[in-house]
């Protein structure tokens, strides 16, 4: 059982106050005497506030501080604010890149039989240019790919940069 | 190029959101601060055990109160918030980073008051104390702290640290004894009792 005394923080608030001894009750005075709890209590207080008055302080004036807290919080606002918009950006670009390559996926059947009928032209005004030309059969597609790799590296590097500046 | 110029317009606008932000005036807050920064760095220096550290908690402390949105019904509640942040900032910094040695923060009456034998007395026995102090644990400490020099009530202490009001009447009781065993038996004569 710890032991426990009522007036243990009365006293400790006393000696804070600076009316220890002198200036409290005398059946209180009387008490402390006989009270190990509150006697102990009387000692560390006058140790600790004694130690405290003493300390070399030196903290911030209050306008200093508030101006620091001031700057604080308008930096953090700003970058609560910002927050949603670099979400919109990055998905409003996801959004870009993936129409470039739903267009370029419709247009490639298109660009194909374009390239295939060139390639057979050529194929009837030079008949020695046959076996290149089956090679060339092949280049449409190898084409629409390589584009929409080349159209897809320019958009995020666009957006990079975009994102970077914001 | 920007201007980093702080133009009088900034300044009334900075003052604006701060206000805004805070709940709080400029004014409000300097009376607040001038209460409670000696206070509470000094709170903040003798349970981290390091003075650069308390100038970092200080500045975190108003920091956090003045951004909590709680209502205070007084001052003295106002007041009970902001070193329950602070012992908790204490708290969580020394999970962090483990527990550093506690430096003794330097007394001024020794630099002034070094000359006559008082002075050279009170010196010694606030020297003994930090000693003391050191041994403790950071959670003894602010006990004591809190407990003895910023008078906080039983329920608000267990509060800040977590703890029920039965088990915090035996820390504190242990707290107490352990700083008096650490300090010998002059700690009583010494202390007025």
């Amino acid at each position: 059982m710890v032991p426990d005394c009522r007036h243990e923080f009365e006293v400790a608030a006393l000696v804070r106050a600076g009316r220890w001894p002198d200036a409290c009750e005398p059946e209180l005075r009387a008490h402390v005497d006989g009270c190990a709890e509150c006697r102990e209590a009387v000692t560390i207080a006058a140790l600790l506030l004694e130690a405290d008055r003493g300390a070399e302080v030196h903290v911030p004036s209050a306008a200093q501080m508030w101006w620091r807290l001031a700057v604080r919080a308008r930096l953090e606002r700003e970058q609560a604010a910002a927050r949603p918009v670099v979400w919109l950006q990055g998905i409003a670009a996801a959004c870009g890149v993936g129409v470039v390559l739903t267009v370029l996926g419709q247009l490639a059947p298109v660009l194909s039989g374009a390239a295939a009928s060139v390639a057979g032209r050529v194929a009837a005004t030079v008949p020695t240019a046959l076996p290149a030309m089956e090679l060339a059969g092949r280049v449409p597609s190898l084409l629409v790919v390589a584009g929409a790799l080349v159209l897809a590296g320019l958009a995020s590097t666009a957006v990079y940069f975009w994102v970077a500046d914001e | 190029m920007s201007d980093a110029r702080v133009t009088a317009l900034d300044r009334l606008d900075l003052a604006a959101s701060a206000e805004q932000a805070f709940q709080m005036d400029e004014d409000g807050f300097g009376a607040f601060y001038e209460r409670t920064s000696r206070p509470l760095w000094l709170y903040l220096a003798r349970t981290s055990g390091d003075a650069r550290l308390a100038d970092d908690l200080l500045h975190e402390t108003y920091y956090r109160v003045l951004r909590s949105g709680t209502s205070f019904e007084s001052d003295d509640h106002r007041r009970h918030y902001l070193f329950r942040v602070a012992a908790n900032l204490v708290r969580d910094t020394k999970r962090r980073h483990g527990t550093q040695p506690v430096a003794p923060i330097a007394p001024e009456e020794t630099l002034v008051d070094d000359a006559s034998e008082r002075g050279a007395d009170r010196a010694a026995e606030r020297l003994d104390l930090q000693r003391a102090l050191t041994q403790l644990s950071a959670r003894e400490r602010s006990l004591l702290w809190l407990a003895y020099v910023q008078g906080c009530s039983h329920e608000e202490i267990a509060a800040t640290h977590g703890v029920k009001r039965a088990s915090l009447k035996t820390l504190l009781h242990r707290a107490k004894r352990r700083l008096l065993t650490l300090l010998g038996p002059d700690a009583r004569a010494r202390g007025g009792a």
